[in-house]
Order: structure tokens, then sequence, then C-alpha cells
């Protein structure tokens, strides 16, 4: 089994390079409107110059603002990031 | 450690304040966890990855990226990976493998990340040193010319060692390797040197045992020990010696002296084997990857005398290696023996038959130290290794029990006494001048007068007189001076203290009668007072310094055996 799925996430590299698409997940705390998301997806695809698969999700950990993943790239503007960095910081000066 | 509420308050209101500065957002590389078993994680993603990289994992778990492939990349993982599952987000950090360094870790017990195993509290270092760094070239080096004395008497003045050389210590089990490696560390407690110990896949109990031991020469102030205990993961023992040297090389940098000791890189080598084998990289001899010699010759490379426009630091190796029943010819001590400036050979039945540190002179050599010696040193020493090497050429004849010339028998006289003034005990190193005197001793004659088993109480003897009576001499002699007037001097010196013990034997090699001198006169007097008690104990000593002599012809066809494999070592090599 594991064999085909490496084939497939082959085929899916191969597909998408081949016709220039882009898979960008936006992650958010609360439901985004449809607009927004377009709003998003648009300044994506003048950015890359490429055609991207837009698909969102809604994942209340990350309490705030948005996580943006384009490809193997991710944006990362939560409030549970910063948190995060505050977390860090702290434990460091203590 | 005292917590002020107060402070802690304006620090989280100030870190608070500051988080809306700046670009809050993170742009970073990401990938997914395809499959994690034994410490080994494969990623997908993480297109532009470095060799060597840290990773980021969930649950705290920190990656370094080892292979590199076209699809994914193997990562080994320290810390707690039980928790990471298949799916799970690796992020890149952009950085390589930095260390900790710095005075703060001095007299500290660290792990090869630099987290504290000591629970003396945190370390508050400001400064980090990458654990991979590149050897200096030929034009920041120059040529090893000061001594690093280790105060062991057969070491000092036939091997010697200099700053910045490495010196591989090889031997079985229990020969005393660590011991030879822990008096150096306490005979240079006082000069500045900075030491790490690095153990590696060791018990636990050893290392705090080691700790123990410096504290009490007092000689943990300026030593640091990097412990990564068998039970850590094989990517810990792996960093270790790295870490050990970056944490050295602070020091050698700043123009200091740094001193790495790597016990032992047997078990370095089982580590990345370990990794190897995990991350489905060819097996070669053994076993071992392909690159198990660059694994250990990047490592030693380090070891350096910087030129004086980069401040002339140094940083001297002593990187150990444990054979299985003295076998050199085995891959990693063929390969380590390769890399160093040469070799401290410890030998079992040396051990076992009493010699102390049980150093096999025959076979060990060090290919850079003799700039490094000490003027008096290198004047004495040249002497000893020609007796001695004449007296082992002679010993096996010995055996036979024959008539022998006077000839013979004198040098065989001469030779078991050298055997015997090299003994010493553990953790007891001596100073230069003290060596250099009790040496002198020897190879000018002087022991030739007393028996063999009296050699130590006349050493002690005459060391505590000559330091009272004679200490502007033994000042010159520490001071690296040496010229006919000092050793006119320091003879004439000797032999009084000789007179005043009392020689066993003429100065022709006859037996002193009794009443030619007044301790033989004491001695028989105690003899009869004692005479019942005595007999049973002077026949087991006899029985007992047979035993000696019948291990030491083993030893000697053994060595024969070993030098030859160390040539064939070393013409493969």
């Amino acid at each position: 089994m594991p064999v085909l799925f490496r084939i497939r996430r082959s085929f899916d590299d191969l597909w998408r390079k081949e016709n220039k698409r882009l898979p960008v997940t936006v992650t958010s705390a609360v439901d985004l409107d449809e607009e927004t998301l377009k709003g998003i997806g648009k300044k994506i695809e003048e950015q890359t110059g490429q055609q991207i698969e837009l698909s969102s999700r809604v994942d209340p950990d990350v309490l705030g603002g948005l996580v943006l993943q384009v490809g193997n790239q991710v944006l990362d503007a939560s409030v549970r990031n910063r948190l995060e960095k505050l977390r860090k910081s702290v434990a460091k000066a203590a | 450690m005292q917590i002020k509420p107060d402070e802690i308050t304006s620090i989280l209101k100030s870190r608070i304040e500051g988080l809306d500065d700046g670009d809050s957002a993170d742009l970073s590389e990401v990938g997914t966890v395809l499959s994690i078993a034994d410490g080994i994680a494969r990623v997908h993603g993480l297109d532009n990855c470095m060799s060597l990289e840290l990773l980021e994992l969930p649950h705290d778990v920190t990656g370094l990226a080892l292979n590199l492939e076209s699809d994914n990349v193997g990562a080994v993982l320290f810390g707690d990976w039980d928790n990471i599952e298949e799916g799970d987000t690796v992020k890149r950090t952009g950085q390589l493998l930095d260390i900790p360094v710095g005075e703060e870790l001095l007299g500290r017990i660290v792990d090869p990340l630099g987290k504290p195993l000591d629970g003396k509290g945190d370390l508050n270092t400001t400064e980090t040193r990458p654990a991979e760094l590149k050897a200096p070239g030929v034009v920041q080096r120059q040529g090893v010319k000061q001594p690093m004395l280790t105060g062991i008497k057969a070491i000092d003045s036939m091997i010697p060692i200099g700053r910045g050389q490495r010196e591989l210590i090889i031997g079985d089990r229990q020969t005393g390797k660590t011991a030879v490696a822990l008096d150096t560390i306490i005979n240079n407690r006082d000069n500045g040197v900075i030491s790490i110990y690095v153990a590696i896949g060791q018990r636990m109990s050893t290392v705090v045992q080691v700790a123990e031991t410096l504290a009490d020469s007092n000689a943990m102030e300026n030593t640091i020990i990097v412990a990564a205990p068998a039970d850590e993961a094989a990517p810990i023992k792996y960093m270790a010696p790295y870490a050990g040297c970056a944490m050295g090389e602070h020091f050698l940098y700043n123009g200091g002296h740094a001193l790495t000791i790597y016990d032992d890189l047997t078990k370095h080598a089982y580590a990345y084997r370990q990794m190897s084998l995990l991350l489905r990289r060819p097996p070669g001899r053994e076993a071992y990857p392909g690159d198990v010699f660059y694994l250990h010759s990047r490592l030693l490379e380090r070891a350096v005398k910087l030129n004086d426009d980069l401040g002339g630091g140094s940083l001297t190796s002593l990187p150990i290696i444990e054979t299985q029943a003295g076998d050199v010819a085995a891959y990693i001590p063929t390969n380590v023996i390769s890399i160093t400036d040469g070799q401290i050979f410890l030998q079992g039945d040396l051990f076992r038959s009493g010699v102390r540190p049980a150093i096999n002179v025959g076979i060990s050599v060090s290919r850079v130290g003799g700039d490094a010696q000490p003027k008096p040193m290198k004047k004495v020493a040249g002497k000893l290794r020609l007796d001695l090497s004449q007296f082992r050429e002679l010993e096996a004849f010995a055996q036979f029990g024959s008539e022998l010339d006077a000839d013979t028998q004198a040098t065989l006289n001469r030779g078991e006494r050298l055997v015997e003034l090299l003994n010493q005990d553990e953790l007891k190193p001596w100073s230069v001048e003290d060596e250099a005197a009790a040496i002198y001793s020897g190879t000018g004659g002087y022991l030739d007068r007393i028996k063999t088993d009296r050699i130590r109480e006349f050493h002690e003897n005459m060391l505590s007189r000559l330091h009272s009576e004679e200490s502007d001499l033994m000042g010159k002699v520490a001071e690296g001076e040496w010229d006919d007037d000092i050793e006119k001097k320091l003879g004439d010196a000797i032999a009084e203290a000789l007179d005043d013990f009392g020689p066993d034997f003429h100065e022709d090699g006859t037996p002193l009668e009794e009443g030619e001198s007044d301790r033989i006169h004491d001695e028989e007097e105690r003899d009869k007072e004692g005479r019942t008690a005595s007999s049973e104990d002077a026949d087991d000593d006899e029985a007992s310094s047979d035993e000696d002599s019948d291990s030491d012809e083993d030893s000697d066809s053994d060595d024969e055996k070993s030098s030859e494999e160390e040539e064939e070592a070393a013409t493969k090599a």
C-alpha cells in the first residue's frame, strides 16, 4: 500500500508542475466568507503567476489571524504563533 | 534562584507590548513526516533543506537532516520522538547545529546540546559556536612547540605530547586508558589549560566517578564534562565529540589552550554505524558506512596550534580507542591510528604484571611532540629509550637462566630498574623536574646500587631532599634549563642522597656485606626479631616474582606480534 500512496503523491506533484497549479490552504479560527477567500486567492495568483487550487480549513486552535500554506511555504500570521513566540522568549529570559 | 514577581511582571509586559512590532508573520518552509522508526524520520517536502540543518517537529522534538534525497529528507531525531506521527508537519529552521560555549560551562556536566545534567542550575551562556566547523588551514597553523605535560614519567620522557597535537590512547578494556587522560587533566589544572572530557556511550556511574575524581583533585574548576551516556539516542552520542570540540574551540580562538578527551571513539563509531544503517546507507567493512574515516578525521583535524597572529591558542586532542583482545588491526583502530600524530599503547598483560601505567613504550610513538619536550627531559630521555630497548633485546635470553657475562648482566639490571622507575601511581602526576631527576637517577646509573624493590622509597627520599636542599637547582630544571653544570650538580646531589639512604651494592655490582652500611645492619636486627613471622612472606615474595618474570616473557612476545600488526596496518593505510 505505501508504494501506491507514493505513486499517487508523485503523480500529483507532476500533474501540478505540468499544469502550473499550486495548492493553497487557508486556515483560520472562524469561517471566512467567500469574498475574502477569493481576494486572498487572487493576490497569490498575481504574485506567483500560477493557477491555484484554493481550499480552506477552520481550526479553532489558531485563535485568530491566518495561516497560509502555499506549496511548501507556510506564512504563519496567527495569534497562536505569536503566543508561541512569546512563550519561547519568556522561557529563554527566565 | 530568587524569584521576584515584580521583575517577571515587567518582563512579561514589555514582551507583550513588543509583540505587535515588526512583522509578526513567519514565512517558513514545511514538510510532512512520511514515516518514522527507530529515531529516524523520512520527511516529504523541505525542497531547500541543507545538509546538517536543524528541523523543528511537534512536541519539542528537534531533527537533524542527514540524508537529502530526490523526493524526501532523512533526519535523525533528538529528544522524545514517541509522539511524532505520520503526517506531522516539520519546519525548517535555516540554522545548522549550534552549541552553547563559554566560561560558564567550566566545572559543569552538560549533554552534547549544552543542557546541564548536574542539577547546578542554568548555564546562562551567551555565545554559541557551530558544532561542525572546518579545521584551520596551513596558513593559520604553526608547529607544535609547547609541551602538554601529562605528569606520567613514561609518557613525558619517551612519548612527549605537545599543545595542538592529537595523541591516541589505545588499549583493551581495563588497562587504564581513562586514567592516563585524567592524570593529564589533573597535571594541567594550574597552568590555564581548559580540559573538556567527552564521555561517549559510557555508564553514567562512570561519568559521575570521573567528575568526583576531578573534583577531589581540584581539577573540576577548569574542566567541562560532556556526557552522552549509554542510554542516550545514537544521534546524541554522534554529536558529543563535535560539541566538546566546539566548546574547546571557544578557548582556542580566544588565544587560550584547551585539551579535549574523547572517551571513547569506538562507541562513537558504533553510534554512527547505527544511524547510518537505519538511514539505509550502504554498509562497508564491519558494517560501518563509507565515510567513517571522515567521521573521525574531520573531528581530529580540528586539533590545532594556531599561529601567533591568531593568538597562538591551541587545542590538543586525546582520543581514546578501546580494542578487543589487543586487536589493533580492526577497522576503527587502524583508521584513528593513521589520523593521529602518534599513539600510547596500553597492554593488558603489562597491566597484570604490575607495570603502571601499562604503557608499551616499544610500540608507542609521538610523531610531533619532540620539539615540544622541555630540554632537561629531552636530555635524560634519550638515554632512557636506548637503555630500555637494549634491555628488551636481552630480556628473552635472560629467561634461559644460562650464565651471562658481566656486561649483559649490567644491562639487564639497569633495564629492570628503569622499568620499575617508570612505574607510577594513578592520579598522582609528577612535576617535570621530579620526572627529570628520577629518570636521571636511573640512566645515570645511581639506581644500579640499590635493590629494585627499594626504588620507590628511594625516590620519595631523594626528591624531598632535592626540593629542600637544592631548590635552586630544581627550579632551574623546572624552567627548562639544562647544561653540563646542572647535570653534574644534580648527579652529585643524587649520589649524596643515595649514600645517606644506604646502597645495597658496591659500585662494581657486588652486594654490600653486613655492617658495611648502617641500613643493612638495622635490617638484619629487624629480621632477627620477626623471623618466624616473615619467613612465610619471603617465600610468597619469591613465588610472585617468578610469576612476574613469566608474564614479562609473554608480554615480550606479544609486543613483537603487535608491532608486526601495526606495521601491517601502516602499509594498508
